[in-house]
């Protein structure tokens, strides 16, 4: 069977949680003929060993500037006609008045737009662009909607940049499979989408974070202008929801992302929650560990690992355990260096001094959980995390927040892991503390998530859920008649 | 686990207001509260089902938040970039010794260079990946310079040389802020260059300006090779058709404006006074065209209306790039001595208009445009020039319209706002 893993801005151009999970599910489907279609910004560059199974990769750049349209209206007058009035129809499913029609409205409009034939409609777009679509469905919303603000025309044009985007996503070009799986919502999902109505190629979605929750949250962090991100949103909410409509099967990796999923609209029939594997023979149970009463992170220096708060929570088990130490192994991603400043200054202030070690990338996650009595996480926003998974698998003790599908790794028993609300110093420094001091606790925690993560979070078991996802969606679809054929 | 202490919830009351503030719906409001630590968990400890209900209940702290309509103006930044090309063309022609074919020339490896190495560079910004633009930049402006060099040889007149080295430095220092200091050392270059070419003494003259030129540019190289030593990040395809597009605009407007010259023979002293200024006075203009164009669409909700002032922004700055051009001629006509006649004045509105039409299409993101725009001027004036001069007013016509139908179309799609 080929298939099609529809990613955005993962594997094979970046290392991490869900480039990891694409690289181990080709390799353990290895039945398969796997086709990588990836929506790129700056990363380009293969960052992992191909499978031998993988047939093609096609890179999507998303953001790239485009200085060589003409802007001229001399090509495809019919075609620049219907993206024109396919847009009107997308902004006004996006931003409704009276009935709600979205969904069907939306789906209509998005197969136009990603009718094949014509000038690219990447071009297309930046040259109709969705502003005057924008304009208009905004008045007609905000009817029923006085307390929404006026948009102003400059504000429409710059939502409109992003917008048009995202839906030129719509035109990509990629080959031709038997079933696509999609690693995320948003426009990895469109990519499915438009396939699916081509030439009804079923899609499976999985998501590692809820592409929605996270977009409400990076837009919150951008600063722009409320009417800007209302729209943007609105857009991305009725994509994500026409998504979860149109996926034959919804395989979220924790059942936080599931409920997540059904709260916007997704039959909860059609949600199969597959948690992430970890392959037990890379990560064999700890025999030993160190000496040192040692706390060790995993992961890379970045705001949602709020690795403030795990500094503070230390200061809190430093006054328990004074000779305790933290190493945080992971890398600075570009950007970042102002929130590791950040957290160095936490470090200076509260007299932590060579107490924390900042240890830089490791060559995986092994060594930085071998370094550690306990592995802590702090994170503020997850999805199922390999870091507790792997160190679960390592018979660790961890003490993490009770953020995203942590507490599905651990359960909230106490008995195989730790769970402390985020953004609480004293929980976790405290939780820390109790474990350091507690070699027989620490070593029974250990031994019970070993017994969790082989029962749970074993690839194996992974892998073979998502075969059996693949094949069931794929079967009744081969003998179908494609939508788009259908449509036309 | 210490969920739901009183401490807690106290705190949680504090700050749930401010954590959801701004927040555009009830689904954000539950992301906010669950990355801030007020999940599931919280909302049931309170009495709620689930954090979308207890959300539901909290969005009404979400309040819109007012809106400041503010225009932001970057008019410092463009009377830098202003004063420096326009103090650059004084220290090249403070370097020349020969006649118009001289300052022709040495214009042209100005042209060329800056427009070539600007555009790989912007390039390379564009894409994210800055080394590689860098690169391209210092390989093609080496490229540049050793046509200059070897045309200062041919000719015997550094000039051209120094034409190429101005070329490339502005194409390097134009991408990017412009520091004051650079502006001012460019200035007092110019004025000690023209000094020194005003004092007695043969050898001095040019002395100044060459040193100031390569001194620039050698500052220019060293700032941009660690830049280039960068990490990249992505494939090399686009920076060669960037290249070539860049390269046969500039010499398609070079063409252009040979042909134009030939017909305006002793005026074109004129021509070029209004040539430099329109390139000089551009990126202030382009700016006051920003400004406006950002005040009118941050006012307009209409997408009519928006269109309509916009496009007037942009047939006036295209109107106004080809007044200031006809204006610095018939300024400088009477200091020259030459009379601004109807075919000088037709001459002379021509390449403003295909100037200022390549400048707004650049200056809108349309690099392909500019390049059919600059062929359609070379072919057209070569005709002109050897078939049709009396057709000379019609077509000077015809190019100022194109050049105020380009400026208003341009700036009146949403993509530019």
């Amino acid at each position: 069977m080929d298939i099609a893993m529809l990613n955005e801005g993962t594997y094979p151009v970046v290392k991490g949680g869900v480039s990891t999970w694409a690289d181990q599910l080709i390799r353990h489907l290895p039945e398969h003929r796997w086709h990588v279609v990836n929506l790129v910004g700056r990363e380009r560059a293969g960052v992992w060993t191909p499978p031998a199974n993988l047939a093609s990769t096609t890179l999507v750049p998303m953001w790239d500037p485009s200085g060589l349209t003409l802007g001229w209206g001399m090509r495809g007058r019919d075609r620049r006609s219907r993206v024109r009035n396919a847009l009107r129809q997308v902004w006004r499913a996006a931003l409704p008045f009276g009935p709600d029609q979205n969904l069907p409205r939306l789906r209509a409009a998005l197969q136009d737009l990603a009718e094949p034939g014509g000038p690219p409609l990447g071009h297309l777009l930046l040259s109709e662009g969705s502003t005057a679509a924008l304009l208009e469905a905004w008045a007609r919303h905000r009817r029923e909607r006085p307390h929404l603000p006026e948009l102003p025309a400059a504000l429409a044009a710059r939502t409109s940049a992003f917008a048009d985007r995202t839906l030129a996503v719509l035109g990509a070009q990629w080959p031709t499979v038997d079933v696509s799986l999609a690693s995320s919502n948003g426009p990895a999902a469109l990519v499915g989408m438009a396939r699916l109505w081509r030439d009804g190629t079923p899609m499976v979605l999985t998501e590692h974070g809820v592409h929605l929750r996270e977009r409400y949250l990076a837009l919150a962090a951008t600063g722009w202008e409320w009417s800007v991100r209302y729209a943007l949103i609105a857009l991305s909410r009725a994509i994500c929801r026409l998504a979860y409509s149109e996926a034959a099967l919804l395989t979220p990796v924790s059942d936080f992302n599931g409920r997540w999923a059904a709260a916007l609209g997704a039959d909860p029939a059609r949600i199969r929650t597959i948690p992430n594997g970890v392959d037990a023979d890379l990560f064999p149970p700890l025999a030993t560990e160190p000496t040192d009463p040692v706390v060790s992170f995993v992961g890379r220096i970045d705001p949602l690992k709020d690795l403030v708060t795990l500094v503070e929570a230390f200061a809190v088990t430093r006054t328990r355990v004074p000779g305790a130490k933290l190493r945080l192994f992971g890398p600075t991603p570009v950007g970042n260096e102002a929130y590791r400043a950040r957290v160095e200054a936490r470090v200076a202030d509260l007299g932590l001094g060579d107490a924390v070690v900042f240890e830089g990338p490791a060559p995986s996650a092994r060594p930085a959980i071998e370094a550690g009595q306990v592995v802590a996480l702090s994170s503020i926003s997850e999805g199922l995390p390999f870091t507790v998974l792997e160190a679960m698998m390592s018979g660790r003790a961890t003490v993490n927040t009770d953020v995203g599908g942590v507490a599905e790794c651990t359960g909230t028993d106490g008995r195989c892991g730790v769970v402390v609300p985020p953004r609480d110093p004293d929980a976790l420094g405290s939780a820390l503390a109790e474990l350091l001091l507690d070699p027989a606790r620490r070593r029974a925690m250990g031994l019970a998530a070993r017994e969790r993560a082989l029962g749970r979070f074993d690839l194996q078991v992974c892998a073979a859920a998502y075969r059996d996802a693949l094949a069931e969606v794929a079967a009744p679809a081969r003998v179908g008649v494609p939508q788009w054929q259908v449509a036309s | 686990m210490s969920l739901s202490t009183s401490a807690h919830v106290n705190q949680a009351l504090v700050e749930i207001p401010s954590t959801v503030a701004g927040a555009v719906d009830e689904f954000e409001v539950g992301a906010r509260l669950e990355m801030s630590g007020y999940g599931d968990r919280f909302a049931q400890g309170l009495g709620y089902p689930s954090v979308f209900e207890h959300a539901h209940v909290v969005s009404g702290f979400a309040e819109i938040p007012a809106e400041r309509r503010r225009v932001r103006s970057d008019f410092g930044e463009a009377v830098k970039r202003s004063l420096f090309v326009l103090a650059g063309i004084v220290l090249c022609l403070t370097v020349v010794t020969g006649g118009p074919p001289a300052v022709a020339l040495t214009g042209a490896a100005a042209w060329v260079g800056s427009i070539v190495v600007g555009s790989v560079l912007w390039w390379g910004h564009g894409r994210g990946d800055r080394a590689l633009g860098s690169r391209a930049a210092l390989a093609s402006g080496a490229v540049v310079v050793t046509a200059g060099l070897v045309g200062a040889l041919v000719t015997g007149d550094p000039a051209v040389a120094a034409g190429a080295l101005w070329g490339c430095t502005a194409g390097i220092t134009m991408i990017g802020t412009i520091t004051m200091a650079r502006v001012v050392v460019v200035l007092l270059g110019a004025l000690v260059a023209q000094l020194g070419h005003l004092l007695p003494g043969a050898q001095f003259d040019q002395l100044p300006g060459l040193t100031i030129l390569v001194l620039l540019f050698a500052l220019a190289i060293a700032e941009e090779i660690p830049r280039a030593r960068g990490p990249r990040s992505g494939p090399t395809s686009g920076v060669g058709l960037t290249a070539a597009l860049a390269t046969t605009q500039v010499l398609a407007q070079i063409t252009a404006l040979a042909a134009l010259l030939d017909d305006a023979r002793e005026g074109a002293v004129l021509v070029l006074a209004a040539t430099f200024t329109v390139t000089a006075i551009a990126e202030p203009l382009l700016e006051f065209a920003k400004v406006s164009m950002r005040f009118a669409t941050a006012r307009l909700t209409d997408i009519a209306g928006a269109r309509l002032a916009t496009g007037a922004v942009g047939l006036g700055w295209s109107g106004s790039l080809v007044l200031a051009g006809i204006t610095a001629a018939a300024v400088v006509s009477p200091f020259v001595d030459i009379p601004l006649d109807p075919q000088l004045t037709a001459i002379t509105l021509a390449v403003c208009g295909v100037i200022s039409g390549v400048l707004v299409l650049l200056g809108t993101g349309s690099q392909l445009g500019a390049v059919v725009l600059s062929l359609a001027a070379a072919a057209a004036s070569w005709f002109v020039d050897l078939v049709a001069l009396t057709a000379l007013p019609w077509f000077a016509a015809l190019v100022v319209a194109a050049a105020l139908a380009i400026g208003a179309r341009r700036l009146a799609n949403p993509g530019v706002w």
